[in-house]
């Protein structure tokens, strides 16, 4: 059956790890690979666009990358309200990388790394601890005490929903990429090989959306929990003006 | 007819009705939200950035009931926890 291949294949099997009643699975699969890739090209793309450059007499390429850094900031400033500054460069990370990873399935010897279930679990992570470390840096450890907000008997079921909004994020993302793939692989199936294109097409709107909304929703998880008197207090010395034009 | 032959049978029956009935309500959801968005933007089209922005995310976090749906699916037809133990 051929619609198989869009799943996670396993290359190399480093056997299993006993620690405790713990049983891990070692096992290098493609998404590693692919992640890899996808971070070596990023990386060295940012390194190469930003070299040589002049506010004199700006090359085309550097315009091009300012662009897409002011839109972004634009973007993170209307939502959030607040300076741009504490948020940037993981929001914005988090959307190059997820947009980055949704495309690169396009390509053929590539799998789509957020179609596999570890790899979004592994970025929302990231998101579950950003939440709290914003919210210890803004408002200390006091932070912790929205868990028992309004009374203190609702404490399980705020960590419940603590815990299902980053289950939503983590399904969110990998349905969504995992139930493309599927539909594109029934339509090659089922059709020819050139007629699941436009198909392709819509999902290049559809990975640029998804990809925005994992940095949206990060971003809104971070902000609900902050009050904004207490952010203009931290963030009152800062005069930001880099992405007004 | 065995008992893998019911499992299989099942499942696909199962699969099939998951992802209907979990994708009614959501679309529906989805597109009343979708004509609000759009009857305010006619309305106030100065805000037309700010309305579009929270459509999207009101949309995504709708449709994640419907993505459960597909993923549960998904889980039946590719990961059925119980055809194991029916082959060997």
């Amino acid at each position: 059956m051929g619609v198989e291949k869009v799943f996670t294949k396993e290359l190399i099997d480093l056997g299993y790890l006993q620690i405790g009643s713990l049983k891990l699975h070692l096992v290098i699969t493609d998404v590693v690979v692919t992640t890899w890739v996808a971070m070596g090209v990023i990386i060295s793309l940012s390194y190469f666009l930003t070299r040589k450059l002049s506010v004199e007499n700006p090359s085309l390429r550097q315009i091009v990358v300012e662009t897409v850094i002011i839109a972004m900031a634009k973007q993170i400033r209307d939502f959030s309200q607040t300076p741009v500054f504490p948020f940037f460069s993981l929001i914005a990370t988090m959307w190059i990388f997820v947009a980055f990873s949704n495309l690169i399935g396009m390509v053929p010897p590539f799998h789509t790394p957020t179609g596999n279930l570890a790899a979004v679990a592994g970025l929302s992570t990231i998101t579950f601890f950003s939440i709290y470390y914003y919210g210890v840096k803004f408002h200390g450890v006091g932070y912790f005490k929205k868990f028992f907000q309004p009374n203190f008997i609702l404490f399980p079921l705020n960590v419940i929903g603590e815990f299902g909004r980053i289950v939503s994020l983590t399904f969110r993302l990998f349905g969504n990429m995992l139930g493309w793939d599927l539909i594109i692989a029934m339509l090659v199936l089922l059709t020819g090989v050139l007629v699941p294109v436009p198909m392709m097409l819509f999902n290049v709107v559809g990975d640029l959306i998804q990809a925005y909304l994992f940095g949206v929703l990060t971003l809104a998880y971070i902000v609900a929990g902050l009050k904004v008197e207490e952010i203009d207090k931290k963030l009152s010395g800062i005069k930001e003006d880099w992405y007004e034009i | 007819m065995d008992a893998l032959t019911i499992v299989a049978a099942v499942s696909i029956f199962t699969a099939g009705f998951t992802i209907a009935i979990g994708g009614i309500m959501p679309s529906r959801g989805e597109g009343e939200a979708l004509t609000k968005a759009i009857e305010s933007v006619a309305r106030q089209p100065e805000q037309a950035n700010t309305i579009i922005r929270l459509f999207f995310i009101g949309a995504a976090v709708v449709e994640s009931v419907a993505i459960y749906s597909l993923v549960i699916a998904l889980i039946i037809l590719f990961a059925n926890p119980f055809i194991h133990l029916f082959t060997k």
